[in-house]
């Protein structure tokens, strides 16, 4: 089985990539700026391309040399600012979409035409899409609640090949977003409203991700599978 | 790794375990090294609570704890509104809702040392109006939501809840649905086709298994994307 992961050198992503490559699965690991993690990933199994998942070209490029695979994560993803709304910049609004959302109808793009039949494309989302995000995040939230409804479209349009469309949308998980955006206080404040009392682990979202690689899945499409310790329950 | 999605040597119960989907899931349970205690009448009628006890009480004594619960038993009775009847109403409730709650209960009591799992199997008929009967759909949505109360009261000592929904699955219980809507479920299923029991086993597994640790409160449907479909 091949794999082709975004964002796939650190936090979430990159648990992915262990997990799966575990198993003896063939990774094609998708960077950008985390160039000293995704090498030390690389392995038998794990090859690691730079692209910018925002970039169009890089996108065409990367599938060019790929024949055919089986499961594509769209994984890459992140905030870019948070502000009130009127005060928010049109440039980060842009930045935000074409990162959480564009990013995924790109690789759709210039991916499903190489995906094997029967395969499998995971999106992974975020609460937020569900809940409204943090204050100031609309942005984010908003770009995430499209890529739920591009799960949903796209398992339509994918059922013929017999190919599932999900997504994961993970909760509260200590990754290099929560690093730069939230104060311990605020990261705390958030975890006491956890019915399970912790945050998520990078190793609990990847467990879900590879449920849905698998083919005890293949009757799962279109869903997006909240994954939070019970943070929102809808 | 494999030991994450692994149910060897859990002790779950499963009701409801005669039935197309109850029978189905407790193989699979069991050939993946579970110990299945398969709950169904005449044995343990889940509507009745003296039952529910020596379930969990026959449970404890030859097995020690209790790590899962299925709650797969449900009852459906088609009639049209105006001649549905209080006797399928209230059956309706006592198993299908009724019995979810008191077992779980019961269970989680002996689920707190350790925590444990528990699996409710809702319907689409938890997000979606049927025709012709009531009793079926709002029972469904009840238990839909008991979950999520479940999941809040117990999520402290670990006990996750959470909701398997099935899609049309060919079971005795879709029979009439088979026979005269098979193709126009078909058509509005985006696999295009219908469910086996067999689908499910998996998502058990998962949502049993410590893989699916930080999953509870939710809702997860295995359809073939029925509800994802929207319009036709």
């Amino acid at each position: 089985m091949r794999v082709v992961i975004t964002g796939g050198a650190t936090g979430i992503g990159k648990s992915c990539v262990e997990s799966l490559s575990s198993i003896g699965m063939n990774i094609d690991l998708i960077y950008f700026s985390s160039h000293d993690e995704a090498i030390k990933l690389k392995s038998d199994n794990v090859n690691i391309h730079k692209v910018d998942v925002t970039d169009e070209e890089q996108i065409k490029y990367f599938f060019n040399k790929i024949d055919s695979f089986d499961i594509l994560i769209n994984n890459a993803g992140g905030n870019i600012s948070f502000n009130s709304t009127d005060k928010y910049l049109l440039k980060d609004w842009n930045k935000t979409y074409e990162l959480n959302t564009t990013s995924v109808f790109l690789m759709c793009k210039y991916g499903i035409p190489v995906i094997k039949d029967g395969g499998k494309v995971i999106n992974i989302s975020s609460i937020s899409a569900k809940s409204g995000g943090a204050e100031g995040g609309m942005a984010y939230a908003s770009s995430k609640a499209a890529v739920d409804c591009m799960t949903k479209s796209l398992a339509k349009e994918l059922s013929s090949r017999n190919i599932c469309v999900n997504a994961v949308s993970p909760g509260v998980v200590y990754t290099k977003q929560h690093e730069k955006f939230s104060s311990e206080e605020y990261y705390n404040s958030l975890i006491e409203k956890i019915p399970l009392g912790r945050d998520g682990k990078t190793s609990d979202i990847s467990n879900l991700v590879k449920f849905l690689c698998s083919v005890e899945s293949n009757y799962i499409t279109g869903q997006v599978v909240e994954i939070n310790g019970g943070m929102l329950m809808r | 790794m494999r030991d994450l999605f692994s149910v060897k040597d859990k002790i779950v119960i499963v009701t409801g375990a005669s039935g197309g989907n109850g029978s189905v899931i407790s193989d699979g349970l069991e050939e993946c090294g579970a110990t299945v205690v398969r709950a169904d009448l005449p044995k343990y009628d889940v509507t009745d609570i003296n039952h529910l006890d020596d379930l969990v009480d026959d449970t404890l004594f030859h097995n020690g704890e209790i790590n899962g619960l299925v709650n797969c038993a449900g009852v459906s009775y088609v009639n049209d509104l105006f001649e549905y009847t209080d006797e399928d109403w209230d059956n309706t409730y006592q198993v299908n809702l009724k019995a979810p709650y008191e077992l779980s209960r019961k269970v989680a009591k002996y689920m707190k040392k350790k925590g444990g799992s528990i699996i409710n199997i809702t319907s689409l008929n938890s997000e979606l109006g049927f025709p012709n009967n009531p009793a079926y759909v709002s029972t469904k949505g009840g238990l839909k939501q008991l979950t999520k109360s479940l999941a809040v009261d117990l999520g402290k000592y670990n006990i996750r809840v959470n909701n398997l929904g099935p899609g049309y699955i060919k079971t005795n219980m879709t029979k009439g649905s088979w026979k005269n809507r098979r193709k126009e479920i078909e058509d509005r299923t985006i696999l295009g086709r219908w469910g086996e029991p067999e689908d499910l086993v998996g998502t058990v597994i998962f949502l049993l298994s410590s893989a699916s640790n930080y999953i509870t409160g939710q809702d997860i449907y295995v359809d073939g994307g029925y509800l994802a479909k929207g319009m036709k």
